[in-house]
Parts: C-alpha cells; sequence; structure tokens
C-alpha cells in the first residue's frame, strides 16, 4: 500500500510504504530535528550527487541516534558507483518493498542501543558514532573509489560527517583498532607523493642517462638463420623484412625470426639501453620523485567486533561510571588509577617493600544486555563490594562493567590471596542474586608490583 | 769398455739391434707427423722468432705507442648465459687494466638465473656501459652480434664471462692492429687459471701451452693462424661488420676467424695479451667439452668452408694450407693413428712387448722436448716449472685419450650431423642452420 500524505504546515512531502514513512526530499530546505519524530526513513529524489551527499550529511552528522541512524535511501536515477555506500539503498521506480524491509530491520538494531546521543567533542564520541552505525547496519565500512580525496578512497558514513577526508578520518578509526574495536581487512595500498601527500602521480620511463621522458622503443629482431640480432628498423625494407646481413626475407615469425627482446633508445640523447628508470611526477607539488621515495599506505575496510558491538550498544561505560557519586574515598576513577598503579610500581621497585595488583573480569554474557542505567548500578554495587574488603590504603578502580583492578600496598602474599577469595564468592552472589543470571564466572588474579613484571594496565 | 746390455733395458737394446729402417718402418707415424710438427716446427719458428726478436719488440712498441696516441673507443662484448656470478669479478678484472677507453656490452642470453638482476645492478652502478638481455636464448652467435650491433668501439674484444686477465691483456690484444692495417682479428694467449687444482687440469694446462701458447705463435709466424680463440679476441670493427658478425656455433671461433680471412684480412696471434680460464675439473666434464670442439671442426672446416680448398676468385694459398694444417692434423691424422694401430698389431703382433716401451720412451721424450718449447716461448716460465713433471702422463693424454674422444666425434659428426642436436644451441637456430647446409 502506497499513500502520499501532506503534512499541514510544514508540508512534509511523505510517502508511507506498509506502516514505514518515508520523508521524500529533493533539497535540504527542513529542519532535521523536527520532522525526525514524525518519519522512518528518508527517500531522496535527485540526480544531482552534491545535493544527496549534503543532504546525508544533514542526517549523519547529527548527534542523536535516532537521526544520524536514520536510513537513506536515494532514487534509482542517481545511481552512481560513487552514491552506492553512502545511501542504504536506491528506490527504482517508487518500489518501496526493499527500502522499508531494510528500515525495518535498521531500526531493530537501532532500537538496542542504550544511550540516545552521542558528544562531539573527541575521538571516542567519533569512535562510539561510527561503531553504532556499523552495528546498525550490520555491514563492514568498505572504501570506495573518490577522485577529489587525498587518499583515492573514501568511507561511507565518514565521508558525510564534518573533518571527514583522507588521513584525518584514519586516525581516530586506527585507535578503535587498536582498542579492538575494529578488525581490519587490506583492500588496497595507495602510493603518495613524499612532498605533499598527493595520490595524483603520473608514472612515467625516463632515459636512465640523462632523465629525459622522450624515449622511443623498438623490438629487437633475431634472424635464426645468420643468427644476426639487430633492431627491426633495420630489417624494414618497404612493407618486407628484410635481413641486412644475409639479403633474405623474414617471412614467418618464430620459423625464420623471432623477437627476443626490446631497446628504449631516448630522442633527447640517444642513449640506447634496455634500463629505464620510472620517475613519478606530482600533480599536486609538480614535483619529481622515484619510485622508492613513495611513501605507501594500506586501504582497509574495517569489521566491527565483538567487543565493538558492545561498545556500540552500551556506549562508553566508563564515561557512564564517572557520573556516579564516590562510594568510598579509595574508590578512583580510572586514570588516576592508572597514574597511582605507575607510582606504586616505582615505589615498590625502589623500597623493595611487596605490593601487588588485583585484577578481576565479571564474564556474563548478560552483562551485554544491561540498558546505561543498569550498569551504571552495577558498577557502582561492584565497587562498593571492594571498597569494603580492601584496607584504607589500598585503591580500587573500574575500567568498564567487566573489569576492576585493586592495588595493595604492603600487602602479605596470605592477604592477597584471602582477598582475592573473598572477592570472588561475594562478586559471584552478587551478580546471581541481583541478576538472576546463571552462567557467568568472576576470574580474579594478581600480580606482584615492581618485580620483573611490566605494568598490567593494557 | 761400457756394457750396455746391463745399464739399458731389454727393449731399446733390441731396436739398436734390429736397425734403423725396421725402427723407421714400425714408428713411421712418430716420425712422420708427430716429430716434424710438434718438435721441428716449433724449433724452427722458435729459431727465426729469436733471430728477429729484437725488430719483432721495436715494431711491438712502436705499435703501442702509436694506439695511446690514437687512443681509440674498445668495446668489449661478452655474451653468455648464466654468467652473473661471474660479472662482478670480471669488471673488477676489467677495471684494472692499463688500457682505459673501454666501454663494456654484457649481454645476457636468456639466463634463467640471478643474471637479469645482476647485470641491472652493475649498470645502474655505472660499473657495465650497457647490459642487454634476450628474454627468449638465441644461442652464443646471436648474443655476441646483439652486442656487436650496439658497440660503438673501433675495435670490438670479445671475451668469456668466466676469464681474467693481466692488467695489459686489452692493451696488447689490440697493439698488432697497429702494427700492420691488414690485420683484421687478432687472438689471445688462453692459459689455465685453475691449473693446480688436480691432475686433469695440469694436463689440459700442459695441453693449453702446447696447443694454444706455443702451437699458435708457429702457426701465427707462419700466417696460417685460423683460430680466435672466444674467450679473448679482438676484431677491427669493419673486418667483423663486413663479414656480418658471428654465425651460428658451436665452433664459431674458429669459424668467424676463417670468414675474416676469406674476407682478406690477416689474422695474428699475441702471446703477450694473456688471458686465464678456468677449465673442466674431471674427465667426464672435459669428455663432453672435446666432443662439441671437435665435431665442430669437422661442420665448419670441412663441410661449411670447403670452397677454401677449390679455385676460384678469392683463393688464398694461406687460407688453403691454414685450413689444411687444421684439418691434417686433427682428421687426417686421427684417421692415420688408427691406420697405424692396425699396422702395428697385424705386423708385429710378436713384438708388441718391445715396441709400446718404446713408443712409450719416444713420446715422453717428445713430451719433455715439448715442455722446452714452452719454457723458451713463455712469458711466465718459472711458475709453469712445476708442471714438468707431469710431462710423462702427456703420452696418455693427448696420445690416447683425447685421440679416442676426437674419433668418436667425428664419427658422429660425419655420420649423423650430431652437432645440430646439440643443446649448445636452441633447437629454433640449430635446425635452420641444418635446413641450410652450414
Ligand atoms: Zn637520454
Ligand atoms: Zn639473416
Ligand atoms: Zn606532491
Amino acid at each position: 500500500m502506497l499513500k502520499i500524505l501532506k503534512q499541514g504546515e510544514a508540508r512534509l512531502n511523505v510517502i508511507e510504504y506498509e506502516g514505514v514513512v518515508f520523508l521524500r526530499v529533493s533539497h535540504g530546505g527542513f529542519n532535521l530535528s523536527e520532522v525526525a519524530p514524525h518519519i522512518d526513513a528518508m527517500y531522496i529524489e535527485t540526480t544531482d550527487e552534491d545535493v544527496i551527499n549534503g543532504l546525508v550529511s544533514k542526517v549523519r552528522e547529527s548527534n542523536k541516534v535516532s537521526e544520524y541512524l536514520m536510513p537513506v535511501f536515494a532514487s534509482s536515477i542517481a545511481m552512481k558507483p560513487a552514491l552506492e555506500t553512502v545511501v542504504d539503498g536506491f528506490v527504482r521506480n517508487m518500489d518501496f518493498f526493499q527500502a522499508a524491509r531494510q528500515t525495518r530491520e535498521i531500526q531493530e538494531r537501532i532500537g538496542q542501543i542504550k544511550y540516545s546521543e552521542v558528544g562531539d567533542e573527541n575521538y571516542d564520541d567519533y569512535v562510539l558514532k561510527t561503531l553504532s552505525f556499523l552495528f546498525s547496519r550490520n555491514q563492514a565500512l568498505m572504501p570506495f573509489r573518490k577522485r577529489n580525496s587525498s587518499t583515492g578512497y573514501a568511507y561511507p558514513f565518514l565521508c558525510n560527517l564534518d573533518h571527514a577526508d583522507g588521513f584525518s578520518q584514519l586516525e581516530y578509526i586506527n585507535t578503535a583498532v587498536q582498542d579492538g574495536l575494529l578488525n581490519t581487512t587490506l583492500v588496497d595500498k595507495v602510493n603518495h607523493c613524499p612532498h605533499c601527500s598527493d595520490t595524483f602521480l603520473h608514472f612515467r620511463e625516463s632515459c636512465s642517462s640523462c632523465g629525459s621522458i622522450d624515449l622511443k622503443y623498438e623490438d629487437l629482431i633475431h634472424h635464426f638463420k645468420c643468427a644476426h640480432v639487430a633492431p627491426l628498423s633495420d630489417f624494414v625494407q618497404g612493407d618486407k623484412l628484410c635481413c641486412p646481413k644475409c639479403d633474405n626475407e623474414l617471412r614467418h615469425i618464430g620459423i625464420d625470426y623471432d623477437k627476443p627482446s626490446e631497446i628504449t633508445v631516448c630522442n633527447t640523447c640517444n642513449h640506447q639501453s634496455q634500463e629505464t628508470n620510472m620517475t613519478v611526477h606530482c600533480m599536486g607539488c609538480g614535483k619529481e620523485s622515484s619510485l622508492s621515495e613513495l611513501n605507501t599506505h594500506d586501504v582497509n575496510s574495517f569489521e566491527i567486533t565483538e567487543k565493538g558491538i558492545v561498545r556500540a550498544i552500551n556506549g562508553k561505560k566508563t564515561q557512564v561510571i564517572t557520573k556516579h557519586k564516590q562510594v568510598s574515598s579509595n574508590v578512583i576513577e580510572w586514570d588516576l588509577f592508572k597514574l597511582y598503579l605507575r607510582q606504586e610500581t616505582k615505589r615498590a621497585q625502589l623500597s623493595g617493600s611487596p605490593a601487588a595488583m588485583v585484577s578481576i573480569r565479571l564474564n556474563a554474557e548478560a552483562l551485554w544486555e544491561l540498558s546505561t542505567h543498569e550498569s551504571g548500578v552495577l558498577q557502582h554495587e561492584v565497587l562498593n563490594i571492594l571498597s569494603s574488603y580492601i584496607r584504607p590504603t589500598d585503591l580500587v578502580a573500574a575500567r568498564n562493567i567487566f573489569d576492576y583492578q585493586i592495588i595493595v600496598t604492603m600487602g602479605s602474599t596470605e592477604y592477597v590471596e584471602e582477598l582475592k577469595h573473598v572477592v570472588e564468592v561475594n562478586l559471584i552472589k552478587l551478580i546471581k542474586d541481583n541478576l538472576q543470571i546463571e552462567s557467568c564466572s568472576v576470574e580474579v588474579f594478581s600480580e606482584e608490583l615492581g618485580g620483573n613484571a611490566n605494568m598490567a594496565i593494557v | 769398455m761400457i756394457n750396455w746390455d746391463q745399464i739399458l733395458p731389454e727393449y731399446l737394446i733390441y731396436w739398436h739391434e734390429v736397425g734403423i729402417w725396421k725402427f723407421v718402418r714400425v714408428f713411421w707415424y712418430f716420425i712422420v707427423f708427430e716429430l716434424f710438427r710438434y718438435i721441428l716446427l716449433d724449433y724452427i719458428v722458435a729459431f727465426f722468432r729469436f733471430l728477429f726478436r729484437r725488430e719483432r719488440k721495436q715494431k711491438f712498441e712502436h705499435a703501442r705507442r702509436m694506439l695511446r696516441m690514437e687512443n681509440p673507443l674498445l668495446s668489449v662484448i661478452v655474451p653468455g648465459k648464466n654468467e652473473g656470478k661471474h660479472l662482478y669479478k670480471l669488471v673488477k678484472s676489467l677495471n684494472e687494466q692499463t688500457y682505459k677507453n673501454i666501454e663494456l656490452i654484457i649481454v645476457d642470453d636468456g639466463s634463467d638465473d640471478q643474471t637479469p638482476i645482476i647485470g641491472r645492478n652493475l649498470e645502474k652502478l655505472g660499473m657495465i656501459d650497457l647490459f642487454l638481455r634476450n628474454e627468449q636464448r638465441g644461442g652464443k652467435a646471436s648474443a655476441a652480434n646483439l652486442a656487436l650491433r650496439f658497440a660503438k668501439g673501433s675495435i670490438i674484444v670479445h671475451l668469456d664471462a668466466d676469464c681474467s686477465f693481466d692488467r695489459d691483456a686489452i692493451e696488447n690484444i689490440v697493439v698488432p692492429f697497429y702494427m700492420d692495417p691488414k690485420i683484421g682479428a687478432v687472438g689471445g694467449n688462453v692459459k689455465v687459471r685453475n691449473y693446480d687444482d688436480g691432475l686433469c687440469q695440469r694436463l689440459q694446462a700442459i695441453e693449453y701451452l702446447k696447443t694454444v701458447s706455443v702451437g699458435r705463435i708457429a702457426t701465427s709466424s707462419l700466417g696460417i693462424y685460423k683460430i680466435i680463440s672466444g674467450a679473448f679476441g679482438a676484431f677491427k670493427r669493419e673486418a667483423i661488420m663486413g663479414v656480418g658478425g658471428w654465425d651460428i656455433g658451436p665452433g664459431l671461433d674458429g669459424d668467424i676467424t676463417v670468414k675474416i680471412r676469406k674476407s682478406g684480412y690477416k689474422t695474428v696471434f699475441e702471446p703477450s695479451a694473456v688471458c686465464l680460464t678456468s677449465v673442466p675439473i674431471n674427465f667426464r666434464i672435459l669428455t663432453k667439452q672435446r666432443l662439441r670442439w671437435d665435431k665442430s671442426i669437422i661442420r665448419f672446416r670441412v663441410r661449411k668452408h670447403r670452397d677454401i680448398f677449390y679455385p676460384h676468385a678469392g683463393f688464398s694459398w694461406l687460407n688453403f694450407f691454414a685450413s689444411f694444417e687444421n684439418i691434417f692434423y686433427n682428421v687426417i691424422l686421427d684417421i692415420t693413428w688408427w691406420i697405424y694401430i692396425i699396422d702395428v698389431i697385424i705386423n708385429y703382433n710378436s713384438t708388441l712387448h718391445f715396441i709400446i716401451p718404446m713408443n712409450f720412451t719416444l713420446y715422453t721424450a717428445v713430451a719433455f722436448a715439448q715442455m722446452l718449447s714452452i719454457y723458451i716461448f713463455s712469458e711466465r716460465r718459472n711458475e709453469e716449472l712445476k708442471l714438468w713433471k707431469y710431462a710423462p702422463l702427456m703420452t696418455l693424454y693427448t696420445g690416447t685419450y683425447l685421440r679416442i674422444v676426437r674419433t668418436i666425434a667425428y664419427v658422429q659428426e660425419f655420420v649423423f650431423k650430431k652437432s645440430y642436436d646439440d643443446p649448445w644451441n636452441p633447437v629454433k637456430s640449430s635446425s635452420q642452420a641444418k635446413m641450410h647446409g652450414f
């Protein structure tokens, strides 16, 4: 069923197909946050690539999850390779069947996301936005060829974000790769000018003697019968090939002659050789380089990892917890904890008095499904329990809802072992009692600080 | 009074008693051929060279001054397959040469090893002037012709990559061009580098000294020098261009010399242009090498250049003798030797126990006579002194081993034209050559 509605004052042009409402637009003259609550997806009807990109950017640049993840379709009249991955799909002959189905799938995934907004200050926000997009689309981030990009490639989604081109995109995406949120697959290698990083390069052969690019290539001919070898031009007599040594006509390649190789003659300095140099002329800055001077860059596609999916659904856990009120004086923030850990390690090394770190990890699938609020409460409870068993000189911090660490200063081995035991028993009890989860475990392990072991913060 | 019966072995007394005519009758082969060719001729030539030594030296020095004044560009061309491993050493050895105006052209004839990489590298470093590669192998002649096509020098020096050279070798090999403008090609003096490594090498070293160093001085002095070694030879540009460069091998060294002589130039040997080469290290490899060389004699002297023996416009007595000498001392002597063996076996069956030791005694005496002539001619005679003790074995080496190999080669080539099947040339070239009767 296809219904075309006109919405009163806003004069919205929408198309409803089996309960999915598409906003039909051909230019950017509307307020996204006003219309977003009324629509499920956007349908762009224009052939102008810039207009399509502009509209997609308008959507993707929003900080609201419901807006920046909104499915966007374009009319098939605008179908171009460069747009294929920028929009979610193309609509052919006003047939919205496929678009509606895709929209519902995307919406279902958006529904699992436990936050409604992302920040726009730092890399983490950018990473989260990208992760949530990849999660909602259930797709890898595949680069597509883009002429005016400095790498020659651009990524869908990223290319519609603010400062999202070439290297700057890759910088924060690579931090996500390092954090294990994304995996990479090599797609291409791109050469860059060593002077200006441009990828618009001309490769050409040049004379190994004078550097001129004015070269002539000639086949060499070997006349089997008399063993004469010379460039083709020595043999040409009108339409025929005639051997200058023995005056016989060359009739049949492979039978009485062949072409064993090629020779290059420089038209500038007349140097004859089979060796030419490859020089690279940068169309950006105009400078010449040799092949070996070029910088090479990997172009990857990015796939979201399990860890990335957890992050995409739950948002930034560590930030959630810091918003909670302090549990006790020896519960500190993660960044601060890392600082203390470093200090304590040095102290232990110098003084020789023992110190240890206890790491705790909650292993429960179900924790992934907690909402932002619920995980905040859980983390709070865990920290409460931990702080009640440690001594006033010890410190505890949460890295996220799964991982916690304790610095035990001046603790004996017996004390550490006992602490580990109590912590494990109590945390399992907490999870099983409060969350009705059967399959869960708590890993607790310790290491000595200041010994041979390196610092255990990852 | 000395009692000879007690001092001398029985066979010597026997030959003493039967008289001179019986001796000549039994050892006719030795007296007629070996003694004359390898002993008398060498000493006659040595005598005349000794008489004119001062004159020759003056002429040589004058020519050397002319060469240095003119300082022409020499193109050193090195065709070969899978010779990459030798190239660096070769380049180093050429850098040491007293003559400096050299361009070095290496042709890689379809190598299937590291040669192209090594060659391109040396070219990039400026150690080779031109490195040419035939992706498809064309045989040694075509590789040499390719180098020739791109050579710019007025004199072309052809080398093998696995050779090394005395510091003045390149200079000395081109000096003769300034002694006589009719000289079109000069052959270098090839000696054995690894002569001290084993018996096989030592025997070859003596053989090289005998046939190359001394033998070629003799033929060159008589004006009938006919094999410019592929390992080291120099050609006047117009002479080699005039004959269209090399034709299909094997044996192209001898072939190009004959072609140049036929076109009216003189060819000479220059003993002071010394080049060292490594020879086969065992008899199996040596046999293979000699079979190939010996077949080429049949193919080129007897078959391809038989017109030398016919009276025609370009007939030259010197060329006639050059080829005749070559065929005579190789093919005819070989056949005669077998006749001689049969003659002895049939007619003197009962006295073989006197004949065989006498034969060895004669050949050993000849071997030492030859060592003496080598000593007279050689420019590094003292180093070669340590070869003297191996001289007696030369009877078995040249007298028996090489003769048998040669006979096998001749039979194969005469009867089956085997050399066309030699894997040394690609099939495409050989089949063309066979079809056209080269
Ligand atoms: Zn040039
Ligand atoms: Zn031809
Ligand atoms: Zn540039």
